[in-house]
């Protein structure tokens, strides 16, 4: 087996960065995360937690006032190029040459990371063909929707086979039905070419579905590492809604197994341990208690991120 | 050492060969404006020639002087216009994210420039033959160390401006057009030094077009060529693009401090 096999695609290690505007304050402070092969990480946090500072450190487009940044073992600081031949970036807040078409638009990108010309072609055929821009090949970029432009922005970002792809909020902006087409793309990239993605997204159903960990960062610092089940069972039990039959039995069986409810005119809804609600059924069934309309809310993303969405300060 | 791969720096020269035909702006400044130009100097040069105390040669230099300050001009905006093309692209981050690095980028528009350059020249050389029947290569073997004097002194302008737009972002992006034109009249172009004011003509030897632009009219009025002035024309040279490409590398250098966002 290769050394560079068990090398994490990208590591992270005690990374600081600090903006001479804002004094005192860390954009991001002793920042330590890494993504495996094949893995696709989220990267998370309210506006201004660090999200864009951090993929602009691994991208060189900034230099970090200390800790070091690894893509496939080569140190971003003292092997740049090396380090950036493994890395794909794409971004809703770029753009590409606006003049030039699709298709001369992957071509440059083909040429800078060194494709020969046969496997470039072939590459882009291919490109197109999975990003669904064969069509526009032969259109400018400035002539295209917000969501050819984004597929195209992807078709570029993978075409040189790239170990890690960074994408800096890729479906921000874009109709539900475009940012689910991107999200099986993105899901297709990993299954086909093993690619490793670190995905910065504020849209939490997206980063469950496609996320197998999640970074959440808060005010520069990492608050938690840990899978998106895992970090949403954090914001609590679920909540069980029903609507009973008879409200006093049923409110009396809550009570002697202390659980935790608020009872409205309609309905009672029950504060449950995630995993834990069929035991509820099992309570009320056994008692006899019956009732209409169950819905269920379990805890999602969103309700970890709105959790810890303010400063510390401000929980 | 410096590693250059040559795939990095052919994209950017595909990069621009693939805008150029689409690119009205650019165009122009590679044929419209230097036949008007042309047009303009070439008339006023004749007019002043049919006085007889003005010698023909007198067209030859003026003509001369208009194609060599393009050369200036066309090449110190080769490389600053391309930097603040990228940022109207929003394409400066994408570029900053490859393996590409600031060598290569600096070295492919150089390429880019020399080649356009190349083809501006001998259409500007055309259409003063066609138009007014003068030869420019009359001048004769002197071209070669002029144009790498006025070459490399644009060059360093390029750098100089592209300097400052990295340092003070987008909206200094009129450096590209008008930063070589503060050199215009001090660089004894159109006329020689001495018919600058006393106090300003130490100030303008600094600079190595006034060698190059002296050194010419040399040859255009006395016939021989001045080496000790092609010299000192080479060795300012040298200095102003040690300045250049210092001024880039700090420039680069502050803006991986604190990030590319005035550029895009």
């Amino acid at each position: 087996m290769s050394p560079l096999a068990s090398e994490p695609a990208l590591q992270v290690e005690g990374v600081s960065k600090k903006f001479a505007q804002s004094k005192d304050r860390f954009a991001v402070h002793d920042l330590s995360f890494s993504v495996a092969r094949g893995e696709i990480v989220g990267l998370l946090g309210p506006n201004g937690a660090g999200k864009t500072t951090t993929i602009r450190m691994i991208i060189s487009v900034l230099r970090p006032d200390s800790g070091t940044i690894r893509v496939m073992g080569h140190s971003l600081a003292n092997e740049r190029s090396a380090a950036l031949q493994h890395v794909a970036f794409a971004s809703t807040y770029t753009n590409l040459p606006l003049f030039l078409t699709v298709e001369e638009n992957l071509d440059i990108h083909g040429r800078i990371y060194g494709l020969p010309a046969p496997a470039r072609r072939e590459r882009i055929e291919e490109m197109l063909t999975r990003f669904r821009a064969h069509d526009h090949r032969h259109k400018r970029v400035g002539q295209l929707s917000a969501g050819e432009r984004t597929r195209v922005m992807l078709a570029r970002a993978f075409l040189p086979r790239p170990t890690i792809a960074l994408l800096d909020e890729p479906t921000a902006s874009l109709d539900p039905d475009i940012a689910q087409e991107v999200q099986e793309f993105v899901a297709t990239q990993r299954e086909e070419d093993g690619t490793s993605i670190l995905f910065s997204s504020h849209n939490m159903e997206e980063v469950t579905e496609l996320c197998d960990r999640v970074v959440f960062l808060r005010a520069g610092k990492i608050l938690a590492v840990d899978t998106p089940r895992n970090l949403a069972a954090e914001a609590g039990g679920s909540i069980v809604e029903l609507e009973p039959a008879a409200t006093e039995s049923m409110l009396q069986l809550l009570k002697d197994f202390q659980y935790t409810f608020v009872n409205t005119e309609k309905s009672v809804s029950i504060e449950v341990h995630e995993g834990k609600e069929a035991e509820l059924f099992i309570q009320l069934s056994r008692s006899n208690i019956s009732y209409s309309r169950v819905t269920i809310h379990r805890p999602s993303l969103e309700d970890y991120f709105l959790m810890h969405a303010k400063p510390s300060g401000q929980l | 050492m410096i590693d250059i791969r040559w795939h990095r720096v052919s994209a950017i020269l595909w990069r621009h060969w693939y805008l150029l035909p689409r690119s009205f702006d650019r165009l122009t400044d590679c044929f419209f404006w230097p036949v008007i130009d042309v047009v303009v100097w070439g008339l006023t040069a004749e007019w002043l020639s049919q006085d007889s105390s003005t010698s023909a040669s007198m067209v030859l230099a003026i003509m001369l002087s208009f194609v060599m300050w393009r050369m200036v001009w066309f090449s110190n905006y080769e490389i600053s216009i391309n930097l603040v093309e990228e940022g109207w692209n929003r394409n400066f981050t994408n570029m900053l994210a490859t393996p590409l690095t600031k060598i290569e980028w600096l070295l492919g528009n150089v390429l880019v420039g020399l080649i356009k350059l190349l083809a501006v020249v001998i259409f500007t050389g055309l259409t003063v033959w066609v138009t007014y029947s003068l030869n420019i290569l009359n001048l004769g073997w002197i071209w070669i160390p002029i144009s790498c004097i006025l070459i490399s002194f644009g060059w360093a302008i390029g750098l100089i401006a592209s300097a400052a737009i990295l340092m003070f972002g987008i909206r200094a992006q009129a450096l590209s057009w008008t930063l070589a034109f503060v050199f215009l009249p001090l660089c004894a172009a159109y006329a020689p030094v001495a018919m600058l004011p006393g106090w300003l003509q130490g100030f303008a030897w600094c600079f190595p077009a006034t060698h190059a632009f002296e050194a010419m009219r040399a040859v255009v009025f006395v016939g021989e060529a001045d080496w000790n002035m092609l010299l000192n024309g080479a060795l300012c040279s040298l200095g102003f693009l040690m300045l250049g490409l210092l001024s880039i590398h700090l420039a680069f250098e502050r803006a991986r401090q604190v990030g590319f966002d005035h550029l895009e």
